[in-house]
């Protein structure tokens, strides 16, 4: 095993069952990941874009074992914690953390701060009750909160300030490994690239691995060095970051990217309409499940579903056409 | 006929909350145009929402007031009249759309009885027949297929964007001077604001209403919109064309919030940040509301707020600002 790879996801599924009728039976699969596999490497950041129902947030979730996959395995250091028994998965959660969306919902309104960011280490044990407000201490500077607020409740304070809680008790069994779910979305704009600076410093300072997921690719792009764009389940395209803007190769992110609103009022770039909406995934298109909104759709499509491959050094995307189509003239433009 | 279509001139609003008054709207004045769009940008609590439902006259009662100040449509006050007078004028001169389109439909009356309300509404003689007719054709101007099947169904039968595009059609319905967006892209994905924001431009170009576009999303303003008034902390930061809000900002809020963009070309891996946090209105900073977070203010800021000047066609409200544009030494931003 490389051992520059932090986490390796092979296969992963997730099906949750839909039921109905009176004895609530199963009628049938909705695959909100189906088969994804990629990896990250140890001090990177990975950025997971897609729309919302497309599956990021439940692959997030997988990797930490906070839902159980329905298939595929998940290895973290070389260990695959699918197969953790209960304790063994408890000492490896100190190693990786999530941050939420919403920091509104994800802090116990019952708990002191103090209490909320020291949580994690007791449960993990990692420290002496007596080292404990030191600790709390150490930690609320650190994320540029004044420890003299550690006996307060979380609705005495803003938003940002909930998302930097949750960012200290995230750090406060020193991981190495974060997920962070939308960590801006709820933030207001002029608290947003606080909380961004934040993370990159505290990445910088602790070498840090992040898997980012956000519907916002301006975040994902300042934030992440490689991105996989994900569409109903799938993965359509893995790149480093710089390749992916200025040259995508499969036809939905051709859309996501050109569908950024530039705040220059004198870039005028097409934006491409995709037609329609999402499909639900509960009956997901047959073939490439892109292709009933694709305008460069043909028969073959519809049949079978492309996988991904490498079309350039380090770029992947799944797509049958990806060698002989190109983003429309004037719809991605650098910014 | 006057270019100017609505005119607010020193409008203050109140609410009364448990913590004590608010100042939701602290002396804003505004010009919108014919057949402009007016983008109003600001955070959440900036009084900009305030602002919007000021003009419809649908301000929560007895809490929300207007403590002074007028607001012109077309020359007459709206400011004062009855709510009989106003609701002639609402959905005929004037019409909004919300943010979560959801919220806004009435799940019990399908999208057609809905559409066709609004016709009837301002036209007591229109025959059923005809006023079913206009919304099938209003429902297929907004892009909604089959409008003749659509306009049968109820509201959870559409997805969130052909929501948005259902309540784009009601706003429209009477061909209003003016239309209010309150953050109408807001809730919807990536690529469904793309084809919300394609109908908006499109129709804007059809119809010759003015538009005010009320969101916090700078890059949807850049896109859409002729002028651009910041709002902070209930009061007008600036006023100016798209191009020297966006290229040659005079307020410092402004400034910060364009530079604090994640995501764009020129950006470090530190973003520059506004400090701080977005002040309680119920006790406001002094002088400038902006100075506690501002790099520039000067004891004056502190003191006293600036009163706004009108400067080759754009206004300002900061002290520094204000002596930029006349020439003298102010702030030197750093291009």
């Amino acid at each position: 095993m490389n051992s520059k790879i932090l986490i390796d996801v092979k296969g992963l599924k997730k099906y949750f069952p839909v039921e109905a009728g009176l004895f609530m039976r199963k009628i049938a699969d909705l695959k909100a990941v189906d088969d994804v596999s990629f990896n990250i490497m140890r001090g990177e950041s990975m950025g997971l874009v897609g729309e919302s129902g497309c599956g990021k947030t439940t692959v997030g979730r997988c990797i930490l074992r906070l839902i159980e996959p329905t298939a595929g395995k998940v290895y973290f250091d070389g260990t695959d914690i699918t197969s953790l028994e209960k304790e063994e998965l408890r000492t490896f959660r100190s190693q990786m953390q999530l941050i939420f969306q919403d920091p509104y919902s994800s802090l116990n309104p019952r708990l002191t701060v103090g209490d909320i960011i020291s949580e994690p280490l007791l449960i993990h044990q990692k420290i002496d009750k007596k080292d404990i407000n030191e600790r709390i201490r150490r930690l609320m500077v650190e994320v540029g909160l004044s420890p003299s607020q550690s006996r307060r409740y979380p609705h005495e304070f803003s938003g940002g300030q909930k998302q930097r809680i949750s960012i200290a008790r995230a750090l406060s069994v020193v991981p190495n490994f974060i997920v962070a779910d939308e960590p801006v979305a709820a933030l207001d704009m002029s608290i947003r690239a606080q909380i961004l600076n934040l993370m990159k410093d505290l990445q910088a300072k602790y070498g840090l691995t992040y898997l980012i997921i956000s519907h916002d690719l301006t975040v994902i792009k300042h934030m992440c060095n490689r991105i996989m764009v994900m569409y109903l389940g799938n993965l359509v395209e893995v790149a480093e970051r710089d390749s992916l803007f200025k040259r995508p190769y499969h036809p939905y992110s051709f859309a996501l990217i050109s569908a950024i609103p530039i705040p220059d009022p004198s870039i005028r770039k097409k934006r491409i309409i995709l037609k329609g909406e999402v499909p639900a995934p509960i009956n997901p298109p047959s073939g490439c499940r892109f292709h009933p909104r694709c305008q460069y759709a043909k028969d073959l499509c519809s049949e079978k579903a492309p996988v991904l491959e490498e079309i350039v050094k380090n770029h992947f995307v799944a797509c049958h056409f990806a060698d002989g189509i190109e983003p429309p003239e004037g719809s991605i433009v650098e910014f | 006929m006057s270019e100017i279509l609505l005119k607010i001139e020193n409008l203050f609003v109140q609410y009364d909350t448990e913590e004590g008054i608010v100042q939701a709207v602290d002396d804003v004045s505004l010009e919108v145009m014919r057949e402009e769009v007016f983008g109003l940008v600001g955070e959440s609590g900036c009084g900009k929402s305030t602002l919007a439902l000021s003009i419809m006259g649908l301000l929560s009662k007895p809490m929300g007031r207007i403590v002074s100040g007028h607001i012109y449509l077309n020359d007459t006050d709206l400011v004062g009249m009855s709510q009989e007078e106003l609701r002639n004028i609402r959905g005929k001169n004037i019409s909004m759309i919300f943010q979560d389109p959801t919220a806004s439909l009435n799940p019990v009356f399908t999208v057609g009885d809905q559409l066709i309300e609004a016709y009837r509404a301002h036209d007591k003689n229109i025959e059923m027949d005809a006023a079913k007719s206009k919304a099938t054709g209003m429902l297929r101007k907004v892009g909604i297929s089959n409008p003749e099947t659509r306009i049968t169904q109820y509201p959870h039968e559409f997805s969130g964007g052909m929501k948005q595009r259902a309540m784009i059609a009601i706003g429209l319905a009477n061909n209003p001077q003016l239309l209010i967006a309150d953050e109408p892209t807001t809730n919807l994905d990536v690529t469904i604001q793309a084809q919300i924001l394609e109908l908006m431009s499109d129709l804007k170009k059809e119809y010759s209403s003015s538009i005010l576009l009320i969101t916090h999303n700078l890059g949807v303003v850049a896109e859409l919109a002729d002028r651009v008034g910041v709002m902070y902390a209930g009061r007008m930061a600036e006023i100016g064309t798209a191009r020297q809000i966006f290229h040659d900002p005079q307020h410092p809020y402004t400034k910060g919030l364009i530079n604090s963009l994640p995501g764009f070309k020129s950006r470090s891996d530190r973003l520059p940040i506004i400090p701080g946090r977005v002040p309680n209105l119920v006790r406001p900073p002094s002088g400038c509301r902006f100075h506690p977070r501002c790099p520039y203010a000067s004891e004056q800021c502190a003191v006293e707020a600036s009163k706004g000047r009108i400067i080759d066609g754009r206004y300002v409200s900061c002290h520094m600002g204000i002596k930029d544009l006349e020439g003298k030494a102010g702030i030197r931003y750093e291009q």
